[in-house]
């Protein structure tokens, strides 16, 4: 049932508050879909804006995960955990937003290139937001599989079998993009000097 | 900083999420369905759903009996629908553009589907649950409306910045016609189970199902916006167009019609897109926009009033062709030739001066109107002419099977012409028998040339002159076995006569289930080889192989029959 009738019957009483709220959730229980969303959207939320560069839409796409998670609880088969499961939705959301932008983002990753293959100013090495902000422009001249698989191996630590099921990747395929991307990466910071 | 610092850096980043109730407004923005409309479109689902039982239903019901030579008699195709409509009950309240696309084209096709029943079957319960059938899916459409077509959904395949209108009604339509050819395409398979034949199910049901598959093809790469598949669409329109009108998808008229209007409908609806496609920046201007809604309730309630008003006609033509249906399947010249079909048009009973020379007439032409027509040499084992205006038409060489029955279909069919009327036609060498003679001399033979070439008297008609066939031409055989298929039984003990023209066409007489052929020795029921010992291997659809074994000359002018 779709999280609009579950929120249209939130002034009910909630009922089975023993269940665990995955259970309460799949019921309509907008109690406990709060809690699931306490409990992952922060984490959600940093590693797609580690994968997509932007905060904004980083916010925006792990909502739209969220809905759609909330939306089929009811085909959640816990073969992996919610968490996990979650990443997934989240990652193809976000690959649709790519390709429908693909035109304007890759404009803007050529923009990126070009500034990122110019040297730093002293100043943009001094705080740890503009090291972030270089890492972006760097991890923007990735492609968005290299890239995706670089957060979540490298940045994140998660396990290459998580990994693979969130980006719906073989295991070996994951491996080999991560340490690609690992290697461009190191290869730009130290074309670019290190601090 | 080093490369790991900055790493490091990145993970302890903050990005703060956005707050929980946002999801709500979120999800509240979404477009909804009313709960009203909800629930009379799933009543109305349920009602169209259980019609399509009933029909399923229907044999165990009437009369007849679930099971009939060797196989259910049950509307298989029936239940096509009634799994799809239990789909849409199940996921019309999910707000999923898929979801939502496949139950408009659920109802669209049942509301059609419904429509052509009503239309077209002969009994009465037969048209009041077709029109059920038509009015719920009418009723759920116009309870639902456009609603839940207009979201945008973050993970679908189908988000087009343009012509998403013109998008959604081809893929409505497109999924509809899917669904409708894959039930003509099993009804079909009904027809073609006759033995479980492979090749015969594929030759009544193949093509309606192969343009049902591609339709299903179209509609999954449209709703993914591929290009190719906007093509396949109008490709497979355009094709099931003329297919449907010129007899290949082997359904009756009106159900042909029926889909050649969807399908030039359709062919129109990609248009503007390619148009822009090629650098037309005006393509697609919404001239109907404003219009659309109503055009489309309007269509629907026309559609459902239809199905209403349709109980109350005669029946039709049925969904399928075959025995019983206004069509032709020809063999250009006789055998080996290549058999090819020939669909009168739809509404055809004026079959003034047309040529059926050499043609197989397989169907139901009472009342047809075939003065001065040319029917030599045609085959009319299974032809209904009752009532039919056979005036001066030109039987010489027909075959009207000589009285023989057989089983098409589960059914038995042969010629009958009661009540018809044949003055100044000539029957030359036709081969007729006594029963069906009768029959055609009912209404007076004045001017009617017999068949043995002497025209009918006013006190005798044509009595003694039905055959033509010299003893010398005759030849007699014995099947070396008998075998039982089924209900059918092949070959006898008893001698089988067959009767060869002057120009070497044979022909079997009291014979059933074994069709001779000439030429080659081919035909569409049975293969003949004469073996270098003078027997004849023969084989057929309905008994397999056997071998004929001639009798002396002298005894097979003794068995010959009397003329």
């Amino acid at each position: 049932m779709s999280v609009s009738l579950a929120i249209a019957q939130s002034d009910q009483p909630p009922k089975g508050l023993d269940k665990p709220p995955l259970l309460r959730a799949r019921d309509g229980d907008l109690g406990a879909q709060a809690e699931l969303y306490r409990e992952h959207a922060a984490t959600l939320t940093r590693r797609l804006a580690h994968a997509c560069g932007d905060d904004d839409l980083a916010r925006d796409i792990a909502q739209d995960a969220f809905i759609t998670a909330f939306g089929r609880l009811d085909r959640f088969a816990e073969r992996a955990s919610f968490s996990t499961w979650l990443h997934g939705i989240a990652f193809n959301h976000l690959r649709d937003r790519r390709k429908r932008g693909a035109r304007e983002r890759a404009g803007k990753a050529r923009l990126a290139l070009v500034e990122g293959s110019q040297a730093p100013t002293p100043e943009q090495r001094v705080s740890s937001r503009q090291a972030i902000a270089r890492l972006d422009q760097v991890l923007a001249t990735l492609g968005p599989k290299l890239r995706d698989a670089f957060v979540l191996r490298v940045v994140e630590q998660l396990s290459l079998e998580e990994s693979a099921e969130i980006l719906g990747a073989r295991v070996a395929t994951v491996s080999y993009r991560a340490r690609k991307a690992e290697a461009l990466v190191r290869a730009a910071f130290e074309d670019g000097g290190e601090g | 900083m080093s490369y790991e610092d900055e790493i490091q850096a990145m993970r302890d980043r903050k990005v703060e999420p956005a707050p929980f109730e946002r999801l709500a407004d979120k999800q509240v923005a979404a477009p909804q369905i009313p709960r009203v409309r909800l629930s009379t479109a799933a009543v109305a689902t349920v009602f169209a759903g259980l019609g399509f039982l009933m029909l399923f239903l229907r044999p165990a019901m009437g009369t007849e009996t679930f099971a009939g030579d060797g196989r259910l008699k049950l509307q298989v195709a029936a239940l096509l629908p009634v799994f799809v409509l239990a789909w849409a009950f199940r996921r019309l309240s999910q707000p999923r553009l898929g979801a939502q696309l496949l139950c408009r084209a659920a109802w669209w096709s049942s509301l059609v589907v419904g429509l052509l029943i009503s239309v077209n079957y002969g009994e009465t319960p037969d048209k009041v649950l077709g029109s059920i059938i038509a009015v719920a899916s009418a009723v759920a459409l116009l309870s639902v409306g456009e609603r839940g077509l207009d979201m945008q959904e973050p993970d679908s395949p189908f988000a087009p910045v343009r012509f998403r209108g013109h998008l959604l009604l081809a893929l409505v339509m497109a999924a509809a016609d899917a669904l409708t050819l894959a039930f003509s395409g099993l009804l079909q398979l009904r027809l073609g189970m006759r033995g479980w034949n492979l090749l015969s199910t594929l030759d009544h049901a193949g093509p309606t199902i192969v343009a049902a598959t591609i339709m299903g093809i179209a509609v999954w790469g449209v709703f993914r916006l591929r290009t190719w598949a906007l093509l396949l669409n109008l490709v497979a329109n355009i094709a099931i167009a003329y297919l449907a009108l010129e007899g290949t998808l082997g359904l009756s008229p009106s159900v042909s019609v029926s889909l050649a209007t969807t399908a030039a409908v359709q062919c129109f609806i990609p248009v503007p897109i390619l148009a822009a496609a090629l650098g037309d920046r005006n393509a697609g201007q919404p001239l109907l926009h404003a219009l659309r809604h109503r055009l489309m309730s309007f269509t629907v309630l026309v559609l459902s009033a239809a199905s209403l008003l349709a109980i109350a006609l005669p029946g039709g033509d049925g969904w399928v062709d075959g025995p019983g249906r206004a069509f032709i399947r020809g063999t250009r010249g006789m055998p080996p030739a290549k058999p090819a079909r020939e669909r009168l048009d739809a509404w055809g009973d004026d079959l003034r001066g047309r040529n059926f020379d050499q043609q197989v007439l397989d169907g139901d032409f009472s009342g047809a109107d075939f003065r001065g027509a040319s029917l030599r040499g045609a085959n009319l084992r299974v032809t209904h002419l009752d009532g039919a205006d056979l005036r001066d038409v030109d039987f010489t060489r027909a075959d009207f099977g000589l009285g023989v029955v057989v089983p098409y279909g589960g059914e038995r069919h042969g010629f009958s012409a009661k009540g018809a009327v044949v003055h100044g036609a000539d029957f030359s060498g036709a081969q007729i028998g006594d029963e069906d003679w009768k029959e055609i001399a009912e209404r007076g033979l004045e001017g009617v040339r017999c068949p043995d070439g002497t025209l009918a008297t006013r006190e005798a008609g044509c009595d003694g002159h039905l055959g033509r066939v010299d003893a010398g031409l005759r030849r007699t055989f014995t099947f070396a076995r008998t075998s039982t298929h089924g209900s059918v039984s092949c070959g006898r003990e008893d001698s089988l006569t067959v009767a060869l023209e002057a120009d070497g066409v044979l022909w079997h007489r009291r014979d059933r289930y074994v069709q001779l052929a000439d030429g080659d020795f081919v035909s569409p029921y049975s293969r003949i080889h004469v073996l270098d010992d003078g027997r004849w291997e023969v084989s057929s659809e309905l008994c397999g192989d056997n071998i004929l074994i001639p009798a002396e000359a002298e005894s097979a002018e003794e068995s010959a029959p009397s003329q």
